[in-house]
Parts: C-alpha cells; sequence; structure tokens
C-alpha cells in the first residue's frame, strides 16, 4: 500500500472555481487528500490508472468524485458514462458540481447513474457552505460499499 | 325520369282533351244511334199516322152506310105512312057514303092530306135514285086514280045519296088500282129492304178492315217504340258510365284539372287543386283566376289568357299561383280552347319541385367554379356555363350548338374527333387532372393550360358527357410561386433551427461559462474580506461588498434569462390545473418571504382551468412574489388574490395588492423584458419576472393586463382562453 490514499477526485478546469473549491474544502476541514484532474482526459487516467496514472490500481479508487461538467478534452458527461459503464468504478459515487442548471444535463447525468447534481452557487456562503454539505455527506454520512 | 313523367302528363292532358271534346262532339256510335232513334221514331209516327187514316175513312164511310140506311128506313116509313092513307082515304070514303056522317068526311079529307104529305117526303126521298122515283111517279098516279074513284063515291053520297054511292063503290072500278098500287109500294119496299141489306154488310166489311189495320199498326208501333226505349236506355247507360269514367278520372287525377270560362271564372276543378294549392273548389270558382296569379304573373298569364281565348291552344306555359297559405307555387298550364263553348279545358301541373330543381341545377351549373360543358355524341355543345366562357373569352350563345373543336388548339383539332370517339366507344369517368398537358384555345387564338374532367351521362335517352375545366394557369403560376415560397421557407426554416441551436449553445455556455467568472468575483471578494479583514481599509471593505451585491444581481440576471429563454423552447405539457390548491401551496411556500409583516392575503375559491402546471406555477410564484414584495412598505398590506368568469367558461383570475403601484403611463413596459419601473435601491429585481409570466400566458393562448395606481397598488389580472400552442 505505497500508493497515495486519495479520498476525493476533483475534476475541476476553472483555476478560480478550482481555488474556490479547494479553500472551501479546506476551511470546513473536509479532507486532505484530494487529487485533482484539470480536465476529462487526466480524470479518466486517475480513474482507470492509465497514462500518468499507469502504476496505480483501479481498486484504489477515490471515495468520491466531484465532477464539472464542462471540461477541455473529455467532457464531464462522456467521464461519468464511462465510469458508470466500468464494473470496476460504477460504485465510485459521482458528484456533479457545476455552473450549469440545464435540465438536459440534469437529466443525461441522471440517466447515466450520477449520484448526486449540484449547482455550484455564485455566492462564496453558499458555495461553501454546499461543499461543506457534499464533504460531509459523501465522506461521513454514506456508507459505501467495501472495495 | 323528368322526361318520362312529362311524356305521362302530356298523354294525360290528351286523354282529358279527349274527354273535353266527348261532351261537345257526337261520336260515331252516337251518331248512329241518334240516326236510328230519327228514322225509328218517324216510322212509328207514319205507321200511326196511317193508322189514324185508315181507322177516319172507315168510320166515315160507316157513317154514310148509316145515314144511306136511315134514308131507306125513312122511305119505307113513308111508304107505310102513304099506304095506311091512301087505306084510311078509301075506307073513310067508304065510311061516309054508308053513313053520311061529316066526321068521316072530314077523317076522309085528312087521309088525303096525309097522302099528299107522305108523297111528298117520298118525292124528296128518292129523288136521287131514278128507279124508285119512276116507281113512285106510277105510284102516285095510281093513287091518284084510287082518290078519282073515292072522290066520285063521295061526290055521289054528297049528291045522290047513298045509293048512288054504294053502285059507284060496286062498280069494282077501284080493285085493280089498290092491286097496283100494293104492288108498286112492295116493289119499293122490297127495292128499299135490298139497299138496306147491302148497306150493312158494307159496313161489317168496313169495320173488320179497319179493325185490322188498327191492331197491326199499334202493334208494329208498340213493337217499335219498345225496341227504341231499349236502345235509348242501353245508350243512356254507356253514356253515365263514360260520364263516370270521366268524372272518376277528373276527380282521381293527379293533375289540376279545369274547365274555365272566357269570363275569366273557373266553372270546375278537380280535386287536386284543392290538394295543391289548399283553396276548395267553391273558393277557386266564386274568384277570377287572376286573384290568384303572383302579381309578377299576372301579365304574362292575360297574355297567355288571350292566347287561349283566340282559339289558339297553349302547351307549357308557367305562372305562379297563391297557395290559402300564401306560399306560391309553380303551374305549368296545358289549355284547349273550346271558343264555341266559350270555355278552356286545362290541365295544370305543380311544377315547383322541378323548378326549384331547375334553379338549383341552373346555380349550380352556373355557379361551379369550374368551367362546365355538357357536349352530345355528335361533340355539339349542348350547355356551356359562364365561367366556361370566361375562361375561352367567348359568349356563352356563342358556344352553343357548336363542335367542342371550337375550343380545342389548332394543332390538334383534326386528331379530336378520334379521340371523342375513342371515349364515346366505352365512357368512363375521368378525372380532373389524370391527362396532364391539355391545352385549352381561347376566342383570340392563345393557349391556356387546363385540367380537364370527363363524365359520361345520359340524358334525353342519348349519351353525353360532362366536361370540367379548371383553367390551370394561375395554379401553375401560384405552384410556381408557392415552390419559391416554399424553398424560401426551408430556407428561412433551416435559418430557424440553426438560430435556435446557436440559441441553444449560447444559453448552455451562459448557464456554464457566466457563473464561474461570478463565482470567482464573489468567493474571492469574500475570501479578500475574511483573510485580510485587519488590513482593508473601511472603504474598500464597502467597495468589495459592492461588488459581492452585483455579483448577486448579476447571477440572479443570469438565471432570470435563462429561465426566461427555456421558456420559449420548454414543451407545453397541458392537463386540468388545480388553481385553487396550487395557488396556497404557493402562498404557503412564499411564507419566509413575508413571515413577521402586518400582510392579509385573501383567497377566494378559484377554478381550475387547463395548462401546464409547472408554467402555471411560475407564473403565480412571479405575480405573488411581486404582490408580497410591492406590499413590504405598507401597514395593513393585503393581497386579494380572486377570479371572475367572462361568460364563456374561461376565468379571469387576479392578484390585487395595495403596494407601491405604479403609473399607468409607464404600462406599456410592464411586461418588457429588463423593464423595471422601480429603482433597484427600492425593489430589488431582474425586470423579468413579469416578462417570464407573460410569455407563458401567451403560451397558453391567454392575455394579461395589469391596472395600477402610484402608491396605491396594483392588480394584474389575466386569462387563459383562445388558442394556445398545443
Amino acid at each position: 500500500m505505497n500508493e497515495r490514499m486519495v479520498e476525493i477526485l476533483l475534476v475541476e478546469d476553472n483555476p478560480s472555481d478550482l481555488e474556490l473549491t479547494m479553500l472551501a474544502l479546506q476551511e470546513n476541514r473536509i479532507a486532505n487528500r484530494i487529487e485533482v484532474a484539470r480536465d476529462g482526459a487526466e480524470a479518466v487516467d486517475f480513474i482507470f490508472c492509465q497514462g500518468a496514472h499507469a502504476g496505480r490500481s483501479i481498486r484504489n479508487g477515490p471515495r468520491v468524485i466531484l465532477l464539472d461538467l464542462k471540461l477541455p478534452k473529455i467532457d464531464g458527461i462522456e467521464v461519468l458514462r464511462r465510469v458508470k459503464a466500468d464494473e470496476r468504478t460504477r460504485r465510485i459515487p459521482v458528484v456533479v458540481l457545476t455552473s450549469s442548471r440545464e435540465e438536459r444535463d440534469i437529466v443525461s447525468t441522471y440517466d447515466l447513474g450520477v449520484n448526486s447534481y449540484i449547482v455550484k452557487p455564485v455566492d462564496w456562503e453558499q458555495f461553501s457552505e454546499s461543499i461543506k454539505n457534499i464533504g460531509l455527506y459523501w465522506m461521513l454520512i454514506n456508507e459505501p460499499p467495501t472495495p | 325520369m323528368e322526361f318520362l313523367a312529362t311524356r305521362a302528363w302530356l298523354r294525360s292532358a290528351a286523354l282529358f282533351r279527349l274527354y273535353a271534346e266527348h261532351q261537345t262532339l257526337p261520336r260515331g256510335p252516337v251518331v248512329h244511334i241518334d240516326r236510328a232513334i230519327a228514322v225509328g221514331f218517324s216510322a212509328t209516327l207514319l205507321i200511326l199516322l196511317v193508322v189514324g187514316a185508315v181507322a177516319f175513312r172507315g168510320t166515315s164511310r160507316l157513317v154514310d152506310t148509316a145515314t144511306a140506311g136511315e134514308q131507306n128506313q125513312k122511305v119505307l116509313g113513308a111508304l107505310e105512312s102513304e099506304l095506311m092513307a091512301v087505306f084510311d082515304a078509301v075506307a073513310y070514303s067508304r065510311a061516309y057514303a054508308l053513313t053520311g056522317n061529316a066526321e068521316y068526311r072530314q077523317d076522309y079529307e085528312a087521309a088525303l092530306q096525309g097522302s099528299a104529305q107522305s108523297l111528298s117526303e117520298l118525292r124528296v126521298l128518292v129523288a136521287e135514285e131514278s128507279e124508285q122515283a119512276s116507281h113512285l111517279a106510277q105510284l102516285e098516279s095510281s093513287i091518284a086514280a084510287r082518290f078519282a074513284i073515292c072522290a066520285e063515291v063521295v061526290h055521289a053520297r054528297e049528291s045522290d045519296g047513298a045509293a048512288k054511292a054504294a053502285a059507284v063503290i060496286g062498280s069494282g072500278q077501284g080493285k085493280p088500282l089498290m092491286e097496283d098500287i100494293r104492288r108498286i109500294v112492295a116493289e119499293m119496299r122490297q127495292h128499299e129492304t135490298a139497299r138496306l141489306g147491302e148497306g150493312r154488310f158494307a159496313a161489317i166489311a168496313i169495320s173488320r178492315y179497319t179493325k185490322s189495320i188498327i191492331v197491326i199498326g199499334c202493334a208494329a208501333a208498340a213493337v217499335l217504340i219498345l225496341v227504341f226505349l231499349i236502345v235509348i236506355r242501353r245508350e243512356i247507360r254507356q253514356r253515365e258510365r263514360a260520364m263516370a269514367d270521366r268524372d272518376l278520372h277528373f276527380n282521381s287525377s293527379l293533375d289540376m284539372l279545369c274547365v274555365a270560362g272566357f269570363d275569366g271564372y273557373f266553372k270546375q276543378v278537380n280535386p287536386s287543386w284543392t290538394k295543391t294549392l289548399g283553396w276548395s273548389a267553391e273558393e277557386l270558382t266564386s274568384r277570377p283566376w287572376l286573384d290568384f296569379v303572383h302579381p309578377d304573373d299576372v301579365e304574362a298569364t292575360v297574355g297567355a289568357g288571350n292566347t287561349v281565348t283566340s282559339g289558339t291552344s297553349l302547351v307549357t306555359f308557367e305562372n305562379r299561383y297563391r297557395c290559402k297559405d300564401g306560399s306560391y307555387r309553380w303551374i305549368s298550364w296545358t289549355s284547349q280552347p273550346m271558343v264555341e263553348k266559350q270555355l278552356i279545358y286545362a290541365v295544370a301541373r305543380d311544377v315547383t319541385e322541378r323548378k326549384r330543381a331547375d334553379e338549383r341545377f341552373q346555380t349550380l351549373f352556373e355557379c361551379a367554379p369550374n368551367g362546365l360543358l355538357l357536349v352530345d355524341a355528335s361533340r355539339r355543345i349542348l350547355l356551356a356555363n359562364v365561367e366556361l366562357a370566361r375562361m375561352f373569352g367567348y359568349e356563352q350563345k356563342e358556344l352553343l350548338g357548336q363542335t367542342v373543336e371550337l375550343l380545342v388548339p389548332d394543332r390538334i383539332r383534326a386528331v379530336h374527333p378520334s379521340y371523342v370517339a375513342g371515349f364515346m366507344k366505352a365512357p368512363k369517368q375521368r378525372a380532373m387532372g389524370a391527362v396532364p398537358n391539355l391545352f385549352g384555345r381561347k376566342k383570340d387564338g392563345s393557349e391556356i393550360p387546363l385540367h380537364v374532367a370527363l363524365n359520361p351521362i345520359e340524358y334525353e335517352g342519348g349519351v353525353g358527357v360532362l366536361v370540367a375545366i379548371a383553367d390551370v394557369s394561375e395554379r401553375k403560376k401560384t405552384e410556381d410561386r408557392l415552390r419559391s415560397l416554399n424553398n424560401e421557407l426551408e430556407n428561412k426554416s433551416a435559418a430557424l433551427v440553426a438560430t435556435n441551436k446557436e440559441l441553444e449553445a449560447f444559453s448552455y455556455s451562459v448557464s456554464h461559462d457566466l457563473r464561474a467568472p461570478l463565482r470567482a468575483i464573489d468567493g474571492f471578494s469574500r475570501v479578500l474580506l475574511e483573510k485580510f479583514s485587519d488590513t482593508i481599509a473601511p472603504d474598500a471593505k464597502r467597495y468589495l461588498n459592492i461588488v459581492r451585491e452585483n455579483t448577486a444581481l448579476m447571477s440572479a440576471l443570469i438565471d432570470d434569462l435563462l429561465a426566461f429563454s427555456r421558456l420559449s423552447r420548454q414543451a407545453m405539457n397541458k392537463r386540468t390545473v388545480p388553481v385553487d390548491m396550487q395557488v396556497r401551496d404557493i402562498i404557503e411556500r412564499l411564507r419566509p418571504e413575508y413571515q413577521g409583516r402586518d400582510l392579509k392575503i385573501q383567497v377566494d375559491k378559484l377554478p381550475p382551468c387547463e395548462g401546464d402546471p409547472d408554467l402555471l406555477r411560475q407564473v403565480w410564484i412571479n405575480l405573488l412574489s411581486n404582490a408580497i414584495k410591492y406590499t413590504r412598505n405598507r401597514d395593513n398590506a393585503t393581497i386579494h388574490i380572486g377570479s371572475s368568469s367572462n361568460g364563456n367558461g374561461h376565468a379571469t383570475y387576479f392578484v390585487k395588492d395595495n403596494g407601491a403601484g405604479f403609473d399607468m403611463q409607464y404600462s406599456d413596459k410592464l411586461f418588457g423584458v429588463f423593464q423595471r419601473l422601480h429603482r433597484q435601491e427600492d425593489y430589488e429585481g431582474t425586470g423579468i419576472g413579469l416578462a417570464t409570466v407573460q410569455r407563458i400566458i401567451q403560451r397558453h393562448g391567454g392575455r394579461i393586463w395589469a391596472d395600477a395606481k402610484m402608491d396605491e397598488g396594483a392588480t394584474f389580472s389575466f386569462t387563459l382562453e383562445g388558442h394556445s400552442e398545443s
């Protein structure tokens, strides 16, 4: 078990959003072990232990994936589809964390088996509160299946 | 059908005329009977005359015979009297001679006178008969001689006495004279008696002959009379039967039969008149017929009447007769005048239905939007409607009777008859436009593209073709125009689809990308305020807060704008919406916005409506939020939600508040996107709420309007009536 345990995989391309999310997570002391993917491809590599993460075991997946939808290279929906389509990864909870309030996004992600869909509030307090709640819920309250 | 009926009707009219003629003209058998009766009666009369004459003559002869007999009797009587007078004279002369008694002398004188009288009678009686007259002359001379002896006797008595007288008597000279006298009288008597017998025999013969003539004559007359009685009775029966037949025909005919006088009155009408017009026979015959004629037809009817009364029979004259109920029926007449009787025999028929059918046909035919032609088997144009004439540039009357080739382009005119012949061999309906690229030739020689439909029909016993023709030059132009319009539309539609896609991509991207910078601005402003609160100047803090307020507003604007743009794209899902329940639920959900305020919300019972529940929910949320927002500076704030029925089953809902209201002169801006009537610092807002409300209501086919006064409140009313998107 020399490889790093990752509690949260945060997939976010926007640096401001990334920093604010990290700030919110730290402020609320949710998790220390956070892996950040800046686009869909990186996220897929990490999840499926390929490319830069080829050495990782796929069984050592993150506890939860916070996924933005609008991503360079591979978009969030595709990442979600691949995660949920793969026998090995589909039990990983995926929380879509996005600016989009579009109905079609909500419907299509739910169709793909998303575990939660959160619209990022613009207001900082609300945003911070949302991140805190997500962390608390998925890290502490929710009981994941044993890998 | 119509032609057959007309034929039957004409036959019926002819029959009626025949009956009418029967009333005036003797028929063949009638001539015979009448002459026979005349001859018979003349013969009978002749027989009776002969019988009468014979009887008269017989009777006259009998009377003559009787008169002759009487003469004979008188002669016989006179002879008797004469003989007696002679005897008396002889006897009384002798008696005087014996007695000298004067009395005897007187008797003797009387006897002489009687003899003289009888002789004079006899002279008269036998004057005609020479034989008797000669006998009488002899008798007279004998009597005179005898009377001379008597006178001698008397004279002897007077002068010489009885003896002398007796001597004279005794001389016996008187005896042969007396015998002569007796003989002559006997002869005369015998003659008269014989004559008497002759007369009686003749009388018997005459009476026998007369009797037999009378009997035979009377019998013959009786037989003749009996025969003619039978013949006449039979004839009368036949005539009665004929009359009954005529009456039956007259009364039971479905046509209206009548006899009318030249005086302008009906004399007799059959029950069909009453059936058709409703007037009783008495009503029809008691007024001039012109009284019943439609005012517009009076002139024509008078003209027709004059034609008939001048002795011309009239066929198929038509006019309108008034019914008892005031309506008019079209009547068609066939009239036959009888000038010598001053009567018109007419058959009339109610042709109202036919007339209407004709009119309908005429209207249909003339008003048909297509050109219509009726062409017979030899290609003659029997009928052409206005549209057809217009289409080809002719007058209608120019076309009638022409061959249909008149309308065919020159280049196929020669072969067209063979086309028609081919069609006629197996006539079959052909639909409009079944043969493409047909052309017609107009009067001016130009050609027009046509669609032609052919429909074989039977008419008046022949086969013809009903041709419907549509001028498709306009259609062709229209089709071309339509095609280009369609292309244009398709292009526009494609452009619209592209625009829509772009818009969708745009709003999607807005949704994602516009929020992130705002979040960054707000987030980092906040981080700045928190982490560096000690080092930031108070002014800087205030500015940072202003930045944050504006990011919040910007965020709200983006949300509302996205929601608004979604409205147009979102599908409508209409069903019955329980408005009452929905409104109460929304008020409950909005409670945090007015918690603790002095606000009274009155909700009437609201009727349900047809619409998309989610969209209508947004309407109510926006209207109620507005009402709550704009009443927040009001003490005793009230919001009244109610409805009224607008009379056609649709409700008009309203939300009335006594809040800030607005100036009605800006009401046109009320429902515009980003239009606001209040300052942001007084009442925050994005200016999209009412635009959203209006958009939703418009999508339902409804209407929203507002009524307000500055500082006194506003009432928003809307209705969902009318046509809506489905």
